[in-house]
């Protein structure tokens, strides 16, 4: 445990509750003059633990032999040499295959606009399997989905958090928006941690059907006399602290809607067609965040942070039908999101990125799935990306061995959320100096730019 | 500020009646208070009103909180309450003990200004039933957050506790005081929105009459609702159940839809909720869906979603240990975390399958870090939470539930082998996939060697079942679900030592849990009136509240998919984290409420539109469901009154917001009410309770 980076956080927050605020506050002012160009984030979350180990696969014969024989043909999770979609990492001498699933960004990799990031995880500092196993700087809870997805999300893997890192890298470049009171976060889907900022608040929007209040467009005096009571029962019983949040929920959604809605019920004849949402939710969130996007002119923003999000990666069981399906999904929205931003001019002002609540078990596990486990692949996505090339380090292919830190294959993470955080903040343009609060460990890291973007 | 105690004359003739014991009290107490002075006031004068009323200028709000008490005579029991003035600390002191009023006349420094009101004293420490503890605390002005020294005084008990933390003085029970019939009618209404899925009108007068301790015991007796039985279905779906629509229906029709989705289940889920007399089974079973989580995600087929919700339903009120065994042996569990067909150690190195050993522990029965009694998190000597259980330990519950089998399907003959998917029944052991070495279990236990499935499964649920853990755990879980997210530790405590011990020295009685829970001074009593207190109204409750409203009768296809747009579809949960978490805190306020978790700007919208929707827009019969009668409201007790908008707006005071309208927001909903005809009763209902759902303060239950 870093005791003097605890002790920072718990006076940061004492801070924070004094002022009525929850989590970390910002370690200064920051004043960023607001820039030329548009930038936008887009977190895409995979619920439930993507198998990043049939994710990204050794495809050269040593490291396929070292996959297949412990994920076998009998376990059920064995993915075939041949269907492995290889890619050669610029940056390595080993050959990788993408699951076959993902073939719709497979070549974005060639194009240098997709790379991949290996074995990364939620990290306090730089850890050993030896301090692992003694209980040195071990985040809590691992392998617990409600924490890990938890500790992806904000960063924080010592003590819950109110924020998410996605809110608190709002709250660092609010000020590159001006006066702009539109949120800097939209999630599509739903409520998540990681939107959550100490200013910030994001505004949700559903990923179908039109946004706003029905209803109440009436010009009669009865219509008119509802919805002006409506607003006004807005700013009533406030002193109740539910009744308040309630109350300032409703409010932003009314505020917003009018300017939302006719932008994601339209039919975009630049990005509505490259997306095939057909039984595909991501792609038809990503198709929301693309509308958005279009309409950044609009919404005026210069800073944009948007959450989308897929589940159903917990698979114990049945892995290699249900990742399939899922990885397929991701992989053509992804690609279609893609294609957007290129149409609307803006690859290289987009970039995309997936978290996941935790890697899974290398050894398979009864039911022809994968267990609970630690550090796990991911993709990053966008003009601006170094693509082509997989930063960290990929783990050893061993069960007991020294990247594991059970019996099971459990990797012991070599890359921090904390640094792929730090990367994609930097990238947006947060100053060094005030990293840390939006990637709260990145101090015990030397490399606080992992150079993907 | 000093006020005049002349007022008090008054209360003497208007007094003049007989004193019945149940007399109806005729004072009231209106708190004031003054942010600049920070100070509080309470008074029964109407005088005093006026004058505070007539000086908000210079601070003086009334904070919405009232008691009653009884004035000269209407009592045989009340005494006189004294009320003395400090002018060196400008603050008021209130005491029903004769000792008290004695000494304060002898002491200087105090000024006598008459009596205040009348209570009764507590008797030995407590006030008797029927009627309502005030709390005294004081601030003695040494914190500046606080203000000059000052007293506050509470009728609800969290509320009070909550004083401590602040720098007050918790100075005990002051005084009893009497419960108005509107009091009671309103606790009335908060059980009911709390132990049902929202109040009828009608059942506010029954349950007013009953009282809450007859309610509860009617609503245990009550025969469990059922969902239809269903027939086995394979998973995969034969290419000709498909739905077709060619009308007239038969039952058959839509053979897609009423097999292979949740329709059928979702359909009797709410039809039942709004109209049946299980109240209480029917809400419990709900909150414990949430707790043992069996979502659509992976269990689709109604036949087996029936089962499983029916066996929660039939279980609500057992033993928590027969629960446990109940749910972990039921195949849809089984299905949806792996455990049918887990087995031991294969030769080609698969491992059991950790999924219902790792969530049985963290999310049904213990958590993730070790609790006191009262629902606080232990810490260890560095000030962490310490954690409850270890990943070797989840291996050793992950081989303890191998060899257990989807149940063998009638007519079928059993065999040794695992059995093919049936998601309805108990599941069967098969003892060639049991694990059959020793596994770690909580607590430093070791399961011994050599134990057949059910032998190893019994010992393992029984330790979990008496880990220190499971009382505040499972206490907490269901006062969140039932009263409030952030309840007090002290009422987690009271009701973890029910689950302890019931009395009788059995351990997990939910019958005795629900009990403690409903009948807490938490939850009963008069309005509450802390700041964190209760629950925002989950979407499900929010829809099946508003059609209890207006005492709708219904099959169910109206409501059936309404709350999906709300994150919350039924038995539909993302996963087996259920829909939200425990221990979601609102980043804004810092309040820790499960519910919010699925509250955002665009679920907001849904909520009131689905009122708009229902409110406004007609249900008509489906011609999708054979056998069809559609839903049908009774507005009666809303347009009977609504000629007068005031007495409307008392009726959906009572049934919408459990009393807790405001002055503010009732002239608010007065105005729009007032803008529809008076020739137009159902026009003025329907604006009436479309605001009820859109008010913030109607959707906090509380």
């Amino acid at each position: 445990m870093n005791i003097s980076r605890r002790n920072t956080l718990k006076a940061l927050s004492a801070g924070a509750l004094a002022s009525g605020l929850g989590g970390f506050t910002l370690p200064f002012a920051n004043a960023q003059s607001a820039p030329a160009d548009y930038k936008a984030l887009v977190c895409i979350f995979l619920f439930g633990g993507n198998d990043g180990n049939n994710m990204i696969v050794p495809a050269d014969a040593a490291g396929y032999a070292g996959y297949s024989a412990i994920r076998n043909v009998d376990s059920g999770i064995n993915i075939a040499q041949s269907e492995l979609l290889t890619f050669k990492p610029t940056n390595t001498s080993t050959t990788y295959g993408f699951h076959p699933a993902l073939s719709a960004v497979h070549p974005l990799f060639g194009q240098g606009k997709l790379a991949v990031i290996a074995n990364a995880g939620p990290l306090l500092a730089p850890i050993t399997k030896a301090q692992y196993l003694a209980g040195v700087s071990r985040p809590d809870q691992l392998f617990s989905h409600s924490d890990q997805q938890a500790q992806w999300q904000s960063g924080v893997s010592d003590q819950p958090s109110r924020t998410g890192w996605g809110g608190r890298l709002a709250d660092a470049i609010a000020s590159m928006n001006g006066s702009n009171t539109f949120p800097v976060l939209t999630s599509v889907a739903g409520s998540a941690l990681y939107t959550t900022g100490n200013a910030q608040s994001p505004l949700a929007i559903p990923s179908s059907g039109s946004f706003g209040l029905t209803g109440l467009t009436g010009t009669d005096v009865i219509t008119k006399a509802r919805a002006a009571a409506l607003n006004a029962l807005l700013l009533e019983g406030k002193d109740h602290l539910l009744v308040k949040a309630a109350a300032e929920q409703t409010e932003q959604a009314i505020a917003l809607s009018a300017k939302v809605n006719p932008i994601i019920t339209a039919n975009s004849p630049t990005v509505t067609s490259l997306f095939s949402t057909t039984g595909n939710s991501l792609a038809t969130q990503l198709l929301q965040v693309a509308k958005l996007i279009e309409a950044r002119a609009t919404i005026g923003l210069k800073r944009q942070i948007f959450f989308v999000s897929l589940g159903g990666f917990d698979t114990h069981n049945n892995q290699i039908n249900i990742q399939n399906t899922l990885l397929g999904y991701v992989g053509a929205a992804m690609k279609s999101f893609y294609d957007a931003t290129a149409a609307l001019g803006v690859a290289n002002n987009v970039t995309t990125f997936t978290l996941s609540d935790f890697g899974r078990t290398f050894k398979p596990a009864a039911g022809a799935g994968s267990d609970h486990a630690w550090g796990n692949h991911h993709l990053v996505m966008g003009g601006a990306v170094k693509g082509g090339a997989m930063y960290g380090t990929f783990p050893e292919h061993r069960l007991s061995g020294p990247d594991d830190v059970s019996a099971e294959g459990r990797w012991l993470p070599t890359t921090s959320v904390d640094q792929y955080a730090s990367t994609l903040a930097t990238w947006f343009g947060v100053p060094a100096a005030q990293l840390a609060s939006v990637a709260p460990n990145i101090g015990a890291f030397s490399n606080k730019n992992l150079g993907f973007v | 500020m000093r006020i005049t105690s002349a007022a008090f004359a008054l209360f003497g003739a208007a007094a003049l009646q007989s004193a019945a014991h149940a007399a109806e009290p005729a004072a009231s107490i209106v708190e004031f208070f003054n942010a600049p002075f920070n100070k509080y006031f309470i008074t029964a004068s109407p005088a005093d009103w006026a004058v505070l009323d007539q000086h908000a200028s210079i601070g003086w709000k009334r904070t919405g909180v009232t008691f009653s008490a009884y004035t000269q005579g209407q009592d045989a029991a009340a005494l006189p309450v004294c009320r003395y003035f400090a002018p060196a600390v400008a603050s008021h002191f209130f005491s029903v003990s004769k000792a008290d009023c004695d000494l304060l006349a002898v002491t200087p420094g105090f000024v006598y200004e008459g009596i205040a009101w009348y209570a009764t004293p507590p008797i030995a420490g407590t006030c008797v039933s029927g009627t309502s503890s005030l709390y005294r605390t004081f601030n003695n002005g040494s914190n500046t957050n606080n203000g000059p020294a000052n007293h506050r005084y509470f009728n609800d008990y969290s509320f009070y506790q909550s004083y401590a933390v602040k720098g007050y003085a918790l100075e005990g029970l002051a005084m009893c005081l009497p419960q108005s019939t509107a009091e009671k009618r309103l606790d009335v209404t908060r059980l009911l929105k709390q132990a049902s899925f929202g109040p009828t009108p009608a059942e506010i007068d029954r349950v007013a009459a009953l009282g809450t301790s007859a309610w509860l015991t009617e609503q245990f007796a009550a025969t469990p609702s059922r969902y239809s039985p269903r027939d086995y279905t394979p998973q995969t779906r034969p290419a000709d159940c498909v739905n077709n629509t060619t009308l007239p229906l038969t039952a058959t029709s839509y053979c897609q839809r009423d097999n292979y989705t949740l329709f059928p289940v979702q359909l009797e889920f709410y039809k039942q909720a709004i109209t049946g007399s299980d109240q209480l089974r029917q809400r419990v079973a709900w909150a414990l869906s949430q707790l043992f989580v069996v979502s659509v995600t992976d269990v689709n087929l109604p036949y087996g979603m029936g089962d499983y919700q029916q066996m929660l339903r039939d279980n609500a009120f057992v033993n928590f240990r027969t629960l446990m065994e109940k749910v972990t042996l039921h195949p849809a569990m089984g299905r949806f975390l792996d455990m049918a067909n887990n087995q031991k150690t294969t030769s080609t190195g698969i491992s059991p399958n950790e999924n219902f050993a790792r969530e049985i522990l963290q999310l049904f029965a213990v958590g993730v870090n070790l609790l006191n009694d009262d629902g606080t998190e232990k810490k260890g000597p560095d000030g962490r939470p310490i954690e409850a259980y270890t990943q070797d330990e989840i291996k050793g519950f992950a081989k303890v539930f191998t060899g257990w089998t989807y149940p063998t399907r009638a007519g079928v003959t059993p065999t040794t082998r695992f059995n093919g998917q049936n998601l309805a029944g108990t599941m069967e052991s098969r003892e060639t996939y049991h694990d059959t070495g020793t596994k770690d279990l909580l607590g430093s236990v070791v399961a011994p060697a050599g134990s057949p499935a059910f032998a190893d499964l019994t010992g393992a649920l029984d330790n979990v079942f008496g880990y220190a853990n499971v009382p505040p755990f499972v206490s907490k879980f269901m006062i969140q679900k039932l009263v409030t997210g952030q309840p007090s530790p002290s009422y987690v405590q009271r009701v973890a030592t029910v689950f302890k011990n019931n009395g009788s020295g059995v351990r997990g009685d939910m019958k005795a849990v629900v009990t403690a829970i409903l009948s807490d001074i938490e939850a009963r009593g008069a309005a509450k009136h802390e700041p964190t207190y209760g629950h925002l109204n989950e979407p499900v409750l929010m829809i099946t509240g508003l059609a209890r409203a207006l005492s709708a009768q219904t099959d169910g296809y109206y409501f059936y998919n309404s709350g999906n747009n709300m994150a919350q579809g039924v038995f539909s949960a993302p996963s087996v984290f259920n829909y939200y978490p425990p221990d979601n805190v609102i980043a804004s306020v810092g309040v820790v409420s499960p519910e919010f978790a699925i509250f955002n700007s665009s679920t907001a919208v849904s909520r009131i539109n689905f009122a708009n929707s229902a409110l406004y827009n007609g249900i008509g019969v489906s011609t999708a469901l054979f056998g069809a009668t559609g839903t049908q409201f009774d507005w009666t007790p809303y347009t009977s009154v609504a000629a007068d908008s005031n007495t409307l707006l008392n009726r959906v005071n009572e049934v919408m917001f459990s009393g807790k309208l405001t002055a503010t927001t009732r002239a608010t909903m007065k105005t729009a009410i007032d803008a529809v005809p008076a020739s137009d009763p159902t026009g003025r209902a329907r604006t009436a309770l479309y605001l009820s759902i859109a008010a913030p303060e109607a959707q906090v239950v509380r």
